[in-house]
Parts: C-alpha cells; sequence; structure tokens
C-alpha cells in the first residue's frame, strides 16, 4: 500500500486544479483558496483513499470542481435575477502582469469561453487546455463519456460560433 | 380595531416571511415570451393533483400513485407554430443559462436536456426541455423529488 | 505540409470529433510562426489555450499550504484541524464541520424534510387548464411521456435511426 506523500503526490496538481478552480470560478483568490482546500481535504483523507482511488489526479479534480462550484452557488445565492441575461460578473482571473500581455483579441477569446455555462466550461478547460481523455473527464463531472462528448460538441460549436463573430465584426 | 387588525398581521407573519412565493421556470418563461406567439401552457395544479389520487383507476394504480406524491404541480408548455420553434428553444435556454445558480443542467439524452432547481438535497423543481420532432416542449414538474425518482422517470 | 488535412482536422475539432492526439497536432500546428492565409484567423484560438495552459500558482502558494500541512503522525490529527480551520473564511467554518461525501457532487449543507418544507412555490400562481381531474391526469401523461427513452435516436444532428432494443 503506497502512502501519499503530500509534496511528491498533491502539490504537483496545484497548477491544473487551480486553472479549473479559475475556471469555474473566475476568480483568482477565490481559486487558489479553493487548491488549497482541496489539497488539504485530500491529504486529510489520504488513509482512505490509498488504494482505494484509481486515479489520484482525477480524484483531486473531481474535489476541486465541487468546491468551486459549492463557492460559486453561495456567492450567486443572493442574486436571483430572472430578467437579465448576465453572464457571469466581473472577471478577476487575470492579474495586473497578464492583462497587460493579453492584447484584445486574445481577451475577447477569453472572455467567450468564460460565457459559456458552466459544464461545457469545465469539459473544454479539462479537454483544450489539461488534454484529457473522455474517460477521465467522465470521472471527473461524474457524467458518462456520452454526456461529456455532446456537452463538448455544443462549447465547441458555441465557441466556433461566437468565433467567427469576432473574425467578422470584431476588428 | 387597530388592535385587533395588529394583532392579525402577527399571526400573518410566518406566513410572510420566507413561506411560499417562488415561481417554476415554465411561469416565468411563458410570462417572458408567450405575448404574440404560439406558446400554450396547459397546468395542473397542487389542488388538482390531490383530486388526482381520488380518481379509482388512478388511486388503485400504485406506480401513478407514488408518482403523484412526489409531485406538486406540472406544467406542459408547447407552441403552435414549427417556424418559430428554434426561437423560443434558444430563448428556454438563455433563460435557464441566466439563471444557473437556480437552475442546474442535470442530464442530456436524446435531445432532451433536464434540468433541476435543488433546495438541499431535495429537487424542487424538474425541467424538461426538446425540440425533437420540430417542436417545443418544456415539461416543468414541481414538487418533492429525490435522484432514484428522476431515475425512475426517465427509464419508465 | 497538407494544408487540406488540417482543414479537415479543424473541422472535426469543432464537431468534437477528434483525438487527443489529432488536437495535439492542431496545436504543434498553430504553434507555428508561417501559417498560411486560410488558416491564420484559428491561430488567436490555440494562442488563448496556450497561453491559459501556462496558468499556475507560484512557490507563495506552496509555502503556505505547506505550512498548514502538520508533519503527519496519527496524535496530531486535530491539530492539523485547527491550523485547517484558521485559514478557512468564516462562510466556510459550517461547511468544514460537516462531513462531505465528495464524490456525490454539489449539495449545500441544508437538509430539508421531504413532507414538503422544502417545496416553496406559491400555490395561487397554479391556475388549471382543466377542470375535470381526467383530462389534468392527461396533461401529467403527456409530460411524463417526455421523458421517456425511445428506441430511436432523436437528436437534431442526426437523422432518424430506428434501433431495436
Amino acid at each position: 500500500m503506497q502512502e501519499i506523500d503530500f509534496r511528491t503526490d498533491l502539490l504537483p496538481l496545484k497548477d491544473q486544479l487551480f486553472r479549473l478552480a479559475l475556471r469555474i470560478t473566475l476568480d483568482r483568490a477565490e481559486a487558489e483558496d479553493i487548491v488549497q482546500d482541496t489539497l488539504l481535504r485530500v491529504w486529510e483523507r489520504r488513509a482512505e483513499l490509498s488504494g482505494v482511488v484509481n486515479s489520484l489526479e482525477a480524484y483531486c479534480l473531481t474535489v476541486c470542481r465541487n468546491l468551486a462550484l459549492d463557492r460559486k452557488e453561495r456567492k450567486e445565492a443572493q442574486n436571483l435575477s430572472l430578467e437579465s441575461g448576465s453572464y457571469d460578473a466581473a472577471d478577476n482571473t487575470l492579474s495586473p502582469q497578464e492583462q497587460l500581455e493579453h492584447d484584445d483579441r486574445l481577451r475577447r477569446i477569453h472572455r467567450l469561453f468564460c460565457q459559456l455555462p458552466e459544464r461545457q466550461r469545465s469539459v473544454v478547460q479539462l479537454r483544450d487546455i489539461e488534454g484529457k481523455s473522455y474517460k477521465e473527464i467522465a470521472t471527473v463531472l461524474g457524467l458518462t463519456e456520452e454526456v461529456v462528448k455532446v456537452t463538448l460538441f455544443r462549447a465547441r460549436q458555441s465557441i466556433r460560433q461566437q468565433y467567427e463573430k469576432i473574425e467578422a465584426y470584431g476588428l | 380595531m387597530k388592535r385587533y387588525l395588529f394583532f392579525l398581521s402577527i399571526l400573518l407573519l410566518p406566513a410572510l416571511c420566507g413561506a411560499q412565493r417562488e415561481q417554476d421556470f415554465a411561469s416565468t418563461y411563458m410570462r417572458l415570451n408567450a405575448e404574440g406567439t404560439g406558446l400554450d401552457c396547459r397546468t395542473v395544479s397542487p389542488v388538482m393533483m390531490s383530486k388526482m389520487m381520488r380518481i379509482e383507476e388512478i388511486g388503485s394504480n400504485s406506480e401513478a400513485v407514488r408518482t403523484l406524491q412526489n409531485l406538486k404541480s406540472v406544467r406542459v408548455v408547447t407552441d403552435a407554430d414549427s417556424d418559430d420553434t428554434d426561437a423560443l428553444y434558444d430563448k428556454a435556454v438563455s433563460l435557464l443559462d441566466a439563471n444557473k445558480n437556480r437552475y442546474r443542467l442535470y442530464d442530456e439524452y436524446e435531445g432532451k436536456s433536464l434540468y433541476v432547481r435543488k433546495r438541499g438535497k431535495v429537487i424542487v423543481e424538474l425541467i424538461l426541455l426538446t425540440k425533437n420532432e420540430g417542436r417545443l416542449h418544456i415539461v416543468n414538474f414541481t414538487g418533492t423529488m429525490t435522484e432514484a425518482f428522476v431515475k425512475t422517470l426517465t427509464q419508465m | 505540409m497538407d494544408y487540406k488535412y488540417i482543414e479537415q482536422l479543424v473541422e472535426r475539432y469543432w464537431d468534437a470529433a477528434t483525438t487527443p492526439e489529432e488536437e495535439q497536432i492542431l496545436r504543434l500546428f498553430f504553434r507555428q510562426s508561417d501559417i498560411p492565409q486560410p488558416l491564420l484567423r484559428y491561430k488567436d484560438l490555440f494562442d488563448y489555450e496556450a497561453a491559459e495552459r501556462s496558468i499556475g500558482l507560484g512557490s507563495d502558494f506552496d509555502r503556505k499550504v505547506l505550512a498548514a500541512v502538520v508533519p503527519a503522525t496519527p496524535v496530531v490529527v486535530k491539530a492539523r484541524r485547527r491550523s485547517w480551520a484558521e485559514s478557512l473564511r468564516p462562510l466556510y467554518q459550517a461547511a468544514a464541520a460537516v462531513a462531505v461525501v465528495v464524490l456525490v457532487g454539489i449539495g449545500a449543507q441544508r437538509s430539508f424534510q421531504k413532507d414538503g418544507a422544502a417545496w416553496d412555490y406559491n400555490p395561487a400562481s397554479y391556475n388549471d387548464t382543466y377542470d375535470n381531474p381526467q383530462q389534468a391526469y392527461k396533461v401529467l401523461e403527456d409530460g411524463l411521456e417526455m421523458f421517456q427513452r425511445t428506441a430511436s435516436a432523436d437528436t437534431v444532428q442526426a437523422d432518424k435511426q430506428v434501433v431495436s432494443q
């Protein structure tokens, strides 16, 4: 039975966990908190996990996503707007330095990604940015591979439509 | 008289505070989109749901009774015109997406999308949205449901 | 380089029909500097994804989180919990106190009795379309029917197929 080591097994996952939490909450500070919570939570349960969980990575991503959604839900519990088509609020994803480096076009694409519904966002994040397989994504999101594929299809179609709009008019 | 009204209003306070005031998705959707369209909404109220239980053919069907016990209301929205279906469908999706904190996508299969609104662990609202066969259908249940119950609906 | 092939890959990419290997090919292709005109429009998208891939947390984070992880001995579990609770936002302390079965997905930490206390809709907002229960029951039946899985696949993009079960 392999013991989980924090430094070598959990800590290296911090970046992809951060990216997923950031994609969901769109807030750097929140995302960082969530990564810390995730790592510590998993660490707390390491005795039960050793030998039971097939992929520590997938498990951590699952915990991370659930924590992120929970936080998002609590935050949004105050704003019940049934009228306006308001998308996820202010974008705190880019640090000041990154904002300088991102030019207009990339910023538009970034906004496009952030406007996808959460599940589509998460699937795109895990597939296009983290390069995970449908099987892995299905495990993390608790869905069937079929639903993952349909979700990815919808997301990519949506990105394509919006993207082509940007290309045509946004210059 | 004043004192009487004062006490009466005190008694009513519990009813007014955090009591039942929510609207389900179909009624909001109709309110926002029905005007000038061929959208039709058929409603079954909680009162009618309990009346239905007392009908003999239904009362003796244990599966029907079990279904009815989980549900408090039904609304079925359809459109008359296949010309508007896409636009009306997209409006439904936008309304759901604009309220991600309230309605969560639960499942998708065969061109049908299922959304739920939960309070704690209880599913209080279940919405099916589809435009299969060129017509918009929104089936909106409210009640006190579990995931197991929802599974039975999709597998019957 | 065969640009037709890349164009085909891009089309399949939009249809979510590419394998991870094919997506990697696309990523590598769009990393180049001399991309032919018709494909240039897609470069931004892949540049964006590449930039996103480089986002991460620095060593500040490492220090913070390692400080919260007390060296492991079974006896020390309590102490670790305390330092964890201290770093949590107040909003989260309630949640931390409750055992969370994380793999089961989201659920707020409230619990409602199944006897209807959770149902918070306005009863007065329901005006029956039909006066008699039999007709009302038909509405319910129609609704229930929509949920059922059928033998034939009915997605918008696929042709209708009859699949025998």
